[in-house]
């Protein structure tokens, strides 16, 4: 300490800086060591006001945090040490970043019921949801501080070391100064080429050709990203104006409107859009667009729990190449259907009322579940099918809604549902164990 | 540019991606394929092959004898289906025209399959397909010390010498004969003749005659070898995919519940195995009994990835949090680092959530005190609204809204308590006095070692609150861990809930007799309902058991008697699958009883069928015989 207290801060300066000139290393220490200091104070007020309720001394939680505050002022100051070969001075940033974090901590504690208040008064007075209500919340925003307030004490840092870069560049680059054309010390332009000149027509294709470079970029951003972002009612209306056919469009607010729920991708019913329409004329040249919509392109096939809507480009890739050249609905369902129990066999014990992306990729369903994925198979070919009330699948032929064929054997073994075994009782009790006295 | 030789250049790098794409391919592909040849004493080597499904495993082995004209090649494509259902399948190329061969070839083959690790030796089928039937019935009655598990017979014909030479009876196995009635090489009559004959000695037959097709099936055949296939799997043990794991610490139940989960899984099975292999004791064995208990859904769409760090992030709390710590592993494996809870999306909720709840529960040192801080936090996040239909089940679409009903709240709170190592469940609660169910969590309190009921939807019910307790209840449904809680509500697949009730309220085991003019009557289904303020409300349904007994925990008759009726048997079949429909059920002249349940000792209710009387379901019921 100096034997005389400095009464202005100029005086503190210039006696922290004779305390520098005199044993750097000493000084950096000591300021580290404030630091450190500063730190798990910062950390223990939050700590105390955080969990009011809890003696931290005693916990051996709040020590085992503790050293992760205590560390950070040295491995910051190492770190910036190594960036800087030792050129940049952050001992003293360091300090005034903790001794900010610290006051910051503080005020907090100092202030929870004025803060509150203020909280409160928003509240009322803005009446927002409540899902809203921790934008008005100040434990919402503390929750960034000691991030803001590193953050910031870092970009500092960087800013300077940047600066202390460019000064010794430009010193070097003075120090291997050449005469230019003139002659003249100090000027640096005889280093550089003389530029050719530009002609207009080549700027202008420059132009162009940049422009068209990134709009090309901007579409193609398009189509990637947008139909895997989860979507809001932006995202779709972009998505109808700039990625959808106009003659699709009607399809596509159909889609929307009846099986689409926000916060998911676009790209399965986008999906269902372009390959439905691939298939729209192939067993119906005139299908009116209510069937169409209803019967081949919507993704649903049955109320379930979750609904699984991103099976048509499986299940065409696999179903198309196989009736590409039928035009009768009933001849190719014959053969969907074929393949489709080569693929998916029945078996009653799986009777949990999954969608068709489960069916497909389990291999195994039960009856309901076979009749579900045989209805999205069909629409994904392009025939209009459903469920009837028996829950069996029918397709359109004509202007008759009939049974859709079936397999030869559905199976090999008379399989029914196991049921409850006897004596299985619902209800039955846990443990056995007797009402707790 | 000079210094690159192109000559050799070019060759070097087209080899290359030629060798890394096969790399690649050989990696995706579904199957391994061991090609072998087995050597006999007098007719020399001939060639075999086994098509494997991956992952590797001791898998149940089917091993496929083609008929007259096919060979190995044409093999390919069956052997390839029957893989695919979990099988491993064995093609032979054996010498068609010389059966002394054959049958040195095909016990040749059983002895090599016998010796392989990937082969499971108690569980081999064989399939004989037209002239393989013949061949391998006749290898058969040549070796009876050589049986299989299981044997198949496509299209196989009589022979005049089966009657009489051989004896039959000495068959261990079951047999599945399927024909065409159509056939024109051997006709329908010849496996008739033989289901017979085997029936007569005793031999488990199924004879399934297909209509419409011909000898080979047609365009049928794939369809045909695929139920084959199916009868197999279902007719053999599962594929132990555990045997290929050193150490495994699961036992016989625990590895029979994993190697079921991965069957189901299908074409996921890759996907979970991954994560199984990526992962060491002791977390290893925690995701496989996940792994076990996983919903269809889930089997086919989870990654390996979410599975490996939803349990990386419980063993972490476990090895965290005192509360954890003392949990029973098995209770830790399906309420921590389980992550389902009804039928909600899949979504990495636990990472997120702790990042939440951990600051909260840092000093906790006790489940109480852990859950009250859950319960605060869950307070500051969602509020409680009766209007919320529930639909959004899933925790981050939860915490989005802001908002939830009973069931939603359930589930937020169970969530941020797994979270950080708190073992919760949802569970459905039947009140006595409201038409309306409602939910609640069961915390497992590590200082008590038992389940801990909270309603968390009241604003003002922390843990030790005993509200919940006090109200009458019927039953408390908590889900069991296992798989079938999926839409378990939904359709009253009750057998995927436990009733809790004996452990808050006043309850006793009620045992159900039906008689049938004194004659015990099994099979009977009885419905249990309660008056309400809305009417008969649905309550429990039990089944009889080969004595006519039922039992069931049910608590304590609070305002009103209970109704016990049996349904008629038409009803009973609908709820043998569904039991929920039965709450539609129209009173008429039946079986009907009042009855009021008590808490002091096991209670009996006898139920004679044959006193049928008309009940009215608007008539009071009667008054509980002294006050509760």
């Amino acid at each position: 300490m100096p034997k005389q207290i400095p009464a202005t801060s100029a005086g503190w300066t210039a006696w922290a800086n004779a305390l520098e000139e005199k044993s750097p290393a000493r000084f950096r220490a000591f300021i580290l060591a404030v630091a450190v200091v500063l730190m798990v104070a910062h950390y223990t007020i939050d700590e105390i006001a955080y969990h009011p309720e809890t003696s931290l001394w005693q916990a051996w939680t709040f020590w085992s945090g503790a050293w992760i505050y205590a560390a950070w002022p040295f491995v910051n100051w190492l770190a910036w040490r190594l960036v800087s070969a030792g050129r940049l001075k952050t001992a003293k940033p360091i300090l005034i970043m903790t001794a900010v974090l610290s006051a910051g901590s503080i005020l907090a504690l100092c202030l929870p019921n004025i803060l509150g208040s203020i909280e409160i008064m928003h509240l009322h007075r803005f009446d927002p949801p409540i899902e809203k209500w921790h934008w008005f919340a100040f434990r919402f925003y503390w929750r960034f501080w000691t991030a803001v307030v590193l953050v910031i004490g870092n970009l500092v840092l960087l800013w300077r070391w940047r600066r202390a870069a460019a000064e010794s560049t430009e010193l070097r680059a003075e120090a291997r100064v050449v005469p230019d054309r003139e002659g003249a010390i100090g000027s640096t332009r005889g280093a550089c080429a003389p530029r050719a000149s530009v002609s207009r027509s080549s700027m202008i294709l420059k132009i162009l050709a940049v422009t068209s470079a990134t709009v090309a970029c901007g579409v193609t951003a398009l189509h990637l990203f947008l139909p895997r972002v989860p979507a809001n009612e932006d995202v779709v209306d972009i998505a109808r104006n700039y990625l959808i056919e106009a003659r699709l469009r009607n399809d596509f607010d159909y889609l929307i409107q009846h099986s689409f729920s926000p916060g998911r991708p676009l790209a399965p019913w986008l999906m269902h859009l372009e390959l439905a329409d691939l298939q729209r004329h192939q067993f119906y040249p005139n299908l009116d667009d209510a069937t169409f919509r209803e019967y081949v392109l919507s993704p649903e096939t049955a109320v379930l729990p979750l609904p699984e809507v991103n099976w048509r480009r499986t299940l065409w890739e696999n179903f198309c190449p196989r009736i590409r050249h039928e035009t009768d609905p009933i001849e190719a369902a014959q053969i969907v259907v074929r393949f489709l129990r080569e693929r998916v066999g029945i078996d009653p014990s799986y009777d949990y009322r999954v969608g068709v992306e489960t069916i497909w990729t389990e291999q195994m369903t039960d009856d309901a579940g076979f009749e579900r994925i045989y209805v999205a198979t069909l629409r994904s070919v392009g025939i209009a099918a459903r469920l009837n009330d028996a829950g069996q699948a029918e397709l359109l032929e004509g202007n008759q809604w009939q049974v859709a064929p079936r397999v030869l054997v559905s199976s090999l073994e008379d399989k029914k549902f196991p049921g409850p075994k006897h004596g299985l009782v619902n209800f039955r009790n846990w443990a056995g164990d007797d009402w707790p006295q | 540019m000079r210094y690159v030789n192109y000559r050799i250049g070019v060759p070097i790098v087209a080899l290359l991606c030629l060798l890394l794409a096969m790399a690649w391919e050989t990696h995706r592909d579904p199957f391994r394929r061991i090609e072998f040849t087995v050597n006999t004493p007098h007719f020399g080597k001939t060639k075999a092959i086994a098509v494997l499904p991956k992952p590797d495993a001791t898998f149940p082995v089917l091993i496929y004898v083609h008929g007259w004209s096919d060979n190995l090649m044409k093999d390919g494509k069956s052997l390839r289906q029957i893989a695919e259902l979990g099988l491993a399948a064995v093609g032979i190329e054996y010498d068609q025209t010389n059966p002394a061969a054959f049958d040195e070839q095909f016990l040749a083959l059983q002895n090599f399959v016998q010796r392989q690790s990937w082969a499971q030796s108690n569980a081999i089928a064989w399939l004989g397909m037209s002239m393989g039937a013949q061949r391998t019935l006749w290898f058969l009655l040549n070796h009876p010390g050589v049986q299989p598990q299981l044997y198949v017979r496509l299209s196989g014909g009589w022979d005049e010498e089966l009657g009489s030479k051989f004896q039959v009876s000495s068959f261990k196995f079951p047999v599945l004969l399927v024909h065409s009635d159509n056939d024109t090489v051997f006709p329908l009559e010849d496996t008739r003749r033989l289901a017979a004959l085997l029936e007569t000695n005793g031999v488990s037959v199924n004879l399934r005659v297909l209509r419409g097709t011909g000898h080979d099936f047609g365009l049928d055949r794939p369809v045909v070898f695929r139920e084959m296939a199916e009868y197999c799997r279902a007719h053999l043990p599962l594929a132990d995919y555990t045997a290929t794991l050193r150490d495994c610490r699961l036992n016989d139940a625990e590895r029979q519940r994993f190697n079921l989960a991965m069957q189901r899984a299908g074409q996921n099975r890759r996907e979970l195995w991954k994560a199984v292999v990526a992962s060491h004791e002791p977390e290893r064995r925690t995701l496989m009994m996940v792994i076990g208990g996983l919903e269809d859904y889930d089997l086919a769409h989870v990654q390996a990835s979410y599975l490996k760090s939803n349990v990386h992030l419980a063993w972490q709390a476990r090895r965290t949090y005192p509360w954890c710590h003392n949990t029973p592993l098995d209770i830790f494996e399906k309420y921590v680092a389980g992550s389902r809870f009804f039928q909600e999306q899949i979504e990495p909720w636990r990472p997120l959530l702790n990042r939440l709840a951990r600051h909260e529960v840092k000093y906790c040192r006790t489940t109480q005190e852990a859950s009250d801080k859950v319960w605060k936090l869950m307070n500051e996040k969602v509020a409680f609204n009766l209007q919320e239909s529930d639909n959004e089940l899933a925790p981050l679409k939860i915490l989005d809204a802001g908002r939830a009903g009973c069931l939603g709240l359930c589930i937020m709170h169970a969530a941020i308590a797994r979270s950080v190592g708190l073992a919760e469940r949802v569970t459905r609660v039947l009140w006595q006095n409201s038409l309306g169910e409602h939910f609640c969590v069961e915390i497992w309190s590590a200082e008590d070692q038992r389940w801990h009921e909270i309603d968390v939807s009241a604003g003002d019910r922390a843990f030790d609150n005993d509200w919940v307790m006090r109200v009458p209840k019927t039953a408390i449904l908590a889900p069991t861990g296992d798989r079938g809680v999926w839409d378990g509500l939904g359709v009253g697949r009750w057998s995927s809930f436990t009733n809790t009730i004996s452990l808050i309220y006043p309850s006793v085991d009620v045992v159900i007799k039906v008689r049938n003019h004194g004659i015990p009557a099994p099979d009977q289904t009885v419905g249990i309902k309660l008056p309400t303020v809305k009417g008969l409300v649905y309550m429990a349904l039990a089944r009889t058991d080969l004595n006519g007994e039922a039992r069931l925990t049910l608590g304590r008759s609070a305002q009103y008697p209970y109704l016990f009726f049996v349904l008629p048997p038409e009803e009973a079949a609908v709820s043998a699958k569904y039991p929920f429909p039965f709450s539609r059920h129209q009173f008429g002249e039946e079986t009907w009883r009042w009855v009021q349940v008590r808490s002091d000792q096991t209670q009996e209710v006898i139920l004679n069928l044959e006193d049928r009387q008309p009940f009215d379901p608007n008539t009071k019921p009667p008054a509980l015989s002294k006050p509760l």
